[in-house]
């Protein structure tokens, strides 16, 4: 564990968050008095017909039963806020209309590309570390946070495929875009073993040079290795390591406010709702174990 | 050093396997890589998953011809799908109306139709069953 200094010990302790989209009350009803956030995928819980995109209302409806006991914050897939064109605007419908029904505590989205040309990709590109990329997508995170006037975060993603030439590395890039532009950062301790395990990314040394300032919101997740890759499927419970990994960071980051056991709706029935609620206590019996 | 435009058209281009070999020698590192064929297999895991819990009797046929997978990798590659289950299932449905296999024309047909009445379409459809059940 990192020395996380004085300051450290006195802070409030993180807010416990985890991921629902939707559809199975029964496991909401014991999510509720578990976690202090509910975090919510705009692009899960939508339907689409021929005209554009649109929330649930049932999955709203769900919401809005448990809003007296948990805060909620969202977390986009669709976004495509490093497309070299144009980022997806029927994104930002349905956050609109999630907005219009749920006050979120704060949004975030992935940092890379699901759409080139207007063409889906069906998985996420990363972003080539270059000046090219930063200057567009802060460009982007300005309108963001000028749009919205709620705090805004962006997550790194897995670089799967061989890394692009590029002027930063992976932490500096991280920060050069939070410096320009004031946005905060979501560490996923999780993608980060993925890029250790699939590209040997060292990750003390990224965590030594990331401005852990504007890290507000942490994800843990547990995931699957196929044919010698690490994937970030979120499929399942969080690994000690992960866990270890990502207690590190919550020491390391003054400013988080929330850290959030990721999981996949379609993981529910295989993982069974006892072991997420064990995993939801595990979890935070960890952080408070990690800040006293 | 690749620009933002050729470096993501380059990585569609790679992941839906069309186009002419790249010129640009990251995009080249790419073509070979098993990194590529990973990620193209985590596109299609994806499509299939859905694909099949959503259209549950052409993905039912399509497995018994042991064309499911080719299938849907067929679709993937040649056109822009939807992130949207709903709208991926309708086009993946439209795509095969013009399948070699008239068994496979028909029920993607019915499907469809019957995808349609159960979102409370009006609309009237007829089928061509052009095949006799044994």
């Amino acid at each position: 564990m990192a020395s996380a200094g004085a300051t450290t010990r006195q802070r409030c302790l993180p807010a416990l968050a985890t991921t629902y989209d939707g559809d199975d009350p029964r496991l909401l009803d014991r999510l509720a008095p578990l976690v202090d956030f509910l975090e919510i995928t705009p692009d899960a819980i939508a339907t689409s017909d021929v005209q554009r995109a649109h929330l649930r209302p049932a999955v709203l409806n769900e919401y809005a039963a448990v809003s007296s006991n948990v805060r909620f914050i969202a977390h986009g897939v669709g976004l495509s806020i490093g497309s070299f064109d144009r980022w997806e605007e029927s994104y930002l419908h349905l956050l609109d209309e999630l907005l219009a029904h749920v006050p979120l505590a704060w949004h975030s989205e992935h940092l890379a590309c699901t759409t080139v040309a207007g063409e889906n990709v069906g998985t996420m590109f990363a972003l080539p570390r270059t000046e090219e990329a930063l200057d567009l997508v802060c460009e982007r995170v300005r309108v963001l946070l000028e749009r919205y006037r709620t705090p805004f975060l962006l997550e790194h993603v897995i670089q799967l495929l061989p890394d692009a030439p590029c002027e930063f590395t992976p932490a500096g890039f991280l920060n050069a875009i939070t410096s320009r532009t004031g946005c905060g950062l979501l560490v996923d301790a999780y993608n980060l073993e993925c890029d250790a395990h699939n590209q040997g990314l060292a990750i003390q040394s990224f965590l030594d040079e990331l401005d852990f300032a504007p890290v507000r919101e942490l994800h843990l997740a547990g995931g699957t290795c196929y044919n010698g890759f690490r994937l970030d499927i979120h499929s399942g419970l969080i690994d000690t390591s992960t866990l270890a990994l990502g207690m590190e960071i919550m020491c390391r980051a003054p400013n988080l406010r929330a850290v959030t056991f990721e999981l996949l709706k379609e993981a529910i029935p295989l993982l069974g709702h006892d072991s997420i609620c064990a995993e939801l206590l595990r979890l935070r019996s960890a952080i408070q174990g990690a800040i006293q | 050093m690749i620009g933002l435009e050729a470096y993501q058209r380059g990585l569609l281009d790679l992941l839906k396997q069309r186009g002419p070999a790249p010129a640009d020698a990251y995009l080249r590192r790419v073509a070979d890589s098993r990194e590529l064929a990973m990620l193209r297999g985590i596109a299609m895991w994806w499509r299939v998953f859905q694909l099949e819990a959503q259209c549950r009797f052409i993905a039912r046929l399509l497995r018994r011809l042991g064309c499911f997978d080719e299938s849907v990798l067929s679709y993937f590659n040649r056109n822009n799908t939807s992130p949207f289950v709903e709208e991926l299932s309708r086009d993946f449905l439209r795509f095969l109306f013009t399948h070699p296999d008239p068994l496979v024309r028909s029920t993607s047909h019915f499907e469809y139709a019957l995808s349609q009445v159960l979102t409370g379409s009006a609309e009237r459809f007829e089928i061509l069953w052009d095949h006799l059940l044994s």
